[in-house]
């Protein structure tokens, strides 16, 4: 389908574009190591563009190579999220019954729990891997996706095509897969890109709690440090300032993304023909 | 009262929906435009409305009491609608807020376009729903709009249209998906619009024969036929209005018309565009028909040249 | 009989109100019953439970002498077929036309081939050009006998009809009304015929009910 996009959506786009490349290019990119150790609370120069930090390690570096982190943690958690979410809403929303209960029994609870503090803990308890990050994040993250894909599915389900389709025998697997998913498509993909800035943001909070991934750059480890090691204090705005503005950029940047779908010229002129024509 | 002259409407760059309306709407007509779903009449009412959206190109004019509507800004459009056009919209439709008492939804309209205190509004607005065979008004005023049925909604809705005082109506298919019952209902709310002046869009031919003083056919974007009620009913001219009266089940439901081809592009065409599925077509019929006169009548129709 | 209902109750939630109640009636092959009544009076929800689209409360409805129960399998659930008053919701948005029509030739593993589908499409006046377009595209007419050819292809021996024609224009539904004789006459289909409109259900067929406050009767 050929769609128009719309100004918000092309600046995501170009956006998350610039981020991605980034991230793929980081090594090219980046002017240090940014391991290497050097000449502390530097301020911003040609030869280390945002300065250095406490031990004297480039800033604009580390914020490079953090791109990757973020948008890696960022992404497989949204995924991860965004497929189990779907798969237990319309499970929920298309058989009813006890599945439904079960599922929204799940889905209760999952969304009582406060959720920072129970990563936090998952993440305390857990070594402090990429994977155990994704699966913190994902424990509780599924469960707005799952409500809302499932009401959408209950009103699908109430439409003719798909009774027909029970009529002609077609069995629910199929009818789930075939006639259900294809037309929750815009709710998916958007519920999907908000959840990547969602996760990006609850990565960089625990990063910033020094829960993040030992050992690798991240854009809320750059935080912690700069908050922990007296950045902030000192003034070193050259470190404190970037990463946040980075991770504001690329979370808008998605949430830019999810206006994919309702602006754009084409989708509006066919409701609007459709609507005329009644 | 509404004069529309050669309006022609498209969405973007795709075919025209209404092409070349021109009618207008005396004082104290009642205008039925009669047409299948996607025969431009729809899209022709909301022009006039100033509803349209962004995307819709519109040429021609739309003169209201001699005031150009076209091009005007939304705020003056948005005094003229209430106040000067009264829109009753689809008949399925939920027209009205849940949340609100029919009182209170009426009395707002009224005292938007006339400042009055809340009780005499709501005096107001019980004696017309009253007006409109609904009893005991006040009651009405009382309650939401779930606690009524679809008939009494409708006519509720058409109360509200027309509780800011405004002379001409406009409503578009008042009976789209109401069962028979209701349609008489709605009819009758009609009727008790009195001297009002009415242009009403519909699929419905019993409705409009029942409500019309002056009927307009449109087929694919065109007007096919105009003249007044009783002798189009009595006698259609255009083949395509006479398969519409044979088709009723009252008349035989006759299904004697062919298919309609997969929509084209009616810019592309240069022949009549009712050539495919005419009983009566012939050589000349290759030309696009103009409206010729029949008596005080009019019909695109080459058959009716000589 | 081909098709026989007996003592048939629908309430939605338990304890809640019949929606309709002891509803009895039986339709041979070939024949047509009518049943015209105000909305809400519960005639949808009578054709939706012999479509097998829910259980019927009460109640017990033969096929051929053989017993439905909900959901309906095999043999019975071929035999039964339904077309809804919406044609515009009738196929898949997100699916060409061509695609949507596929679905029975999967389903139920007919041979098909694009050239055979369209010439059992020409009576129903739907032309291969209609076919590669989306549902959104056609007229509300066009999808209404689409939706009866593709109800047809699986050739049940009972069809649901629920408000099939109160959607479109006059000369529309004169075009199902007229496809839906023609298709009785050769094939024997028995109908149940949903409307609102007395005078369309006196046109169609001989023997006609009247449901009122969730029951049946003779009209007057």
């Amino acid at each position: 389908m050929h769609k128009k996009l719309n100004g918000r959506v092309l600046a995501g786009l170009v956006i998350l574009g610039v981020v991605l490349l980034v991230a793929l290019l980081a090594p090219v990119l980046a002017p240090h190591d940014p391991y290497e150790l050097g000449i502390p609370y530097l301020r911003p120069s040609a030869e280390h563009p945002l300065g250095t930090n406490d031990i004297g390690q480039d800033i604009l570096s580390e914020l490079i190579y953090g791109t990757r982190i973020s948008l890696l943690i960022g992404t497989v958690s949204a995924l991860t999220v965004t497929v189990v979410g779907t798969a237990l809403g319309i499970l929920s929303g298309y058989l009813g019954g006890w599945v439904d209960r079960v599922i929204m029994q799940m889905t209760n609870v999952a969304m009582a729990l406060p959720s920072l503090p129970l990563t936090i803990i998952l993440v305390a308890f857990l070594d402090a891997s990429v994977w155990n990050i994704i699966l913190a994040i994902c424990i509780t993250a599924w469960t707005s996706t799952a409500r809302i894909i499932r009401s959408r599915v209950q009103q699908l389900k109430c439409l003719p095509f798909v009774q027909i389709e029970r009529t002609m025998g077609a069995s629910g697997a199929y009818i789930m897969l075939r006639h259900i998913l294809p037309n929750l498509g815009e709710i998916v993909f958007i519920r999907a890109v908000l959840s990547v800035g969602s996760a990006m943001l609850t990565e960089a909070s625990l990063s910033f709690l020094g829960l993040g991934v030992i050992g690798q750059k991240s854009w809320g480890g750059i935080l912690h440090y700069a908050f922990f090691r007296n950045g902030i204090i000192n003034g070193a705005y050259w470190w404190y300032v970037p990463p946040i503005l980075c991770i504001s950029i690329s979370v808008l940047g998605f949430m830019l993304l999810s206006y994919c779908g309702d602006g754009s010229a084409h989708g509006r002129d066919r409701k609007e023909k459709g609507n005329a024509g009644n | 009262m509404l004069e529309i002259e050669e309006v022609s409407i498209r969405f973007g760059h795709n075919p025209e929906v209404v092409s070349d309306a021109t009618f207008t709407v005396n004082d104290g007509d009642r205008l039925a435009v009669i047409g299948e779903t996607g025969s431009g009449k729809s899209v022709l009412l909301l022009a006039a409305l100033g509803l349209l959206p962004a995307s819709a190109r519109i040429t021609g004019s739309i003169r209201l009491n001699g005031r150009e509507l076209l091009g005007c800004r939304e705020r003056e459009l948005s005094q003229i609608r209430g106040k000067e056009i009264a829109y009753i919209p689809q008949g399925s439709g939920n027209g009205l807020n849940p949340l609100y008492t029919v009182g209170r939804q009426l009395c707002e309209t009224i005292r938007k376009h006339r400042p009055c205190t809340r009780k005499e509004a709501l005096l107001q607005a019980a004696a017309l729903l009253e007006s409109f065979g609904l009893e005991h008004g006040e009651d009405l005023c009382r309650s939401y709009p779930f606690q009524l049925s679809g008939g009494m909604r409708q006519r509720v809705l058409i109360a509200m249209g027309i509780a800011a005082g405004a002379e001409l109506v406009l409503a578009d298919e008042p009976t789209k998906g109401l069962d028979r019952r209701r349609i008489t209902l709605v009819e009758d709310a009609f009727h008790r619009l009195g001297e009002r002046t009415l242009l009403c869009v519909t699929h419905d031919l019993r409705f409009a024969k029942a409500i019309s003083s002056r009927v307009i056919v449109m087929y694919a974007s065109q007007q096919i036929e105009s003249g007044d009620s009783r002798s189009f009913f009595e006698e259609p001219l255009h083949p395509y209005s006479r398969a519409m009266l044979e088709a009723l089940p009252e008349h035989g439901l006759h299904a004697n018309m062919g298919f309609a081809p997969p929509r084209q592009d009616q810019d592309a065409r240069s022949d009549c565009h009712f050539y495919d599925r005419c009983p009566w077509r012939s050589e000349r019929c290759r030309n696009a028909p103009p409206m010729l006169a029949v008596g005080e009548r009019k019909v695109r129709c080459w058959k009716y040249a000589d | 009989m081909l098709i026989e209902v007996q003592g048939l109750s629908k309430r939605y939630r338990p304890r809640g109100p019949l929606v309709v109640e002891e509803i009895s009636f039986a339709i041979d092959r070939g024949e047509t019953l009518a049943i015209f009544g105000d909305s809400g009076s519960g005639k949808s929800t009578i054709g939706q439970i012999l479509a097998g689209i829910y259980p019927a409360t009460a109640g017990e409805m033969r096929l051929d002498g053989q017993t439905l129960s909900y959901p309906l399998r095999g043999h019975a659930r071929r035999q039964i077929q339904i077309l809804f008053q919406h044609p515009e919701v009738a196929f898949n948005p997100r699916l060409r036309l061509i695609d949507s029509m596929r679905e029975p030739y999967r389903l139920f593993r007919l041979p098909y081939t694009r050239q055979g589908l369209c010439d059992y499409l020409e009576r129903y006046g739907i032309y291969e050009e209609h076919l590669g377009r989306f549902p959104a595209e056609l007229s509300g007419g066009e999808l209404q006998r689409l939706a009866l050819a593709r109800a047809m292809l699986i050739e049940p021996s009972f069809l649901v009809l629920d408000e099939p024609t109160s959607m479109l224009d006059v000369i529309s539904q004169a075009q199902i009304i007229h496809l839906l004789r023609e298709i009785q006459k050769e094939r024997q289909v028995g109908y149940l015929f949903i409307s609102h409109d007395r005078a369309l259900c006196e046109r169609f067929c001989p023997s006609i009910r009247l449901l009122e406050g969730g029951t049946l009767r003779e009209p007057m």
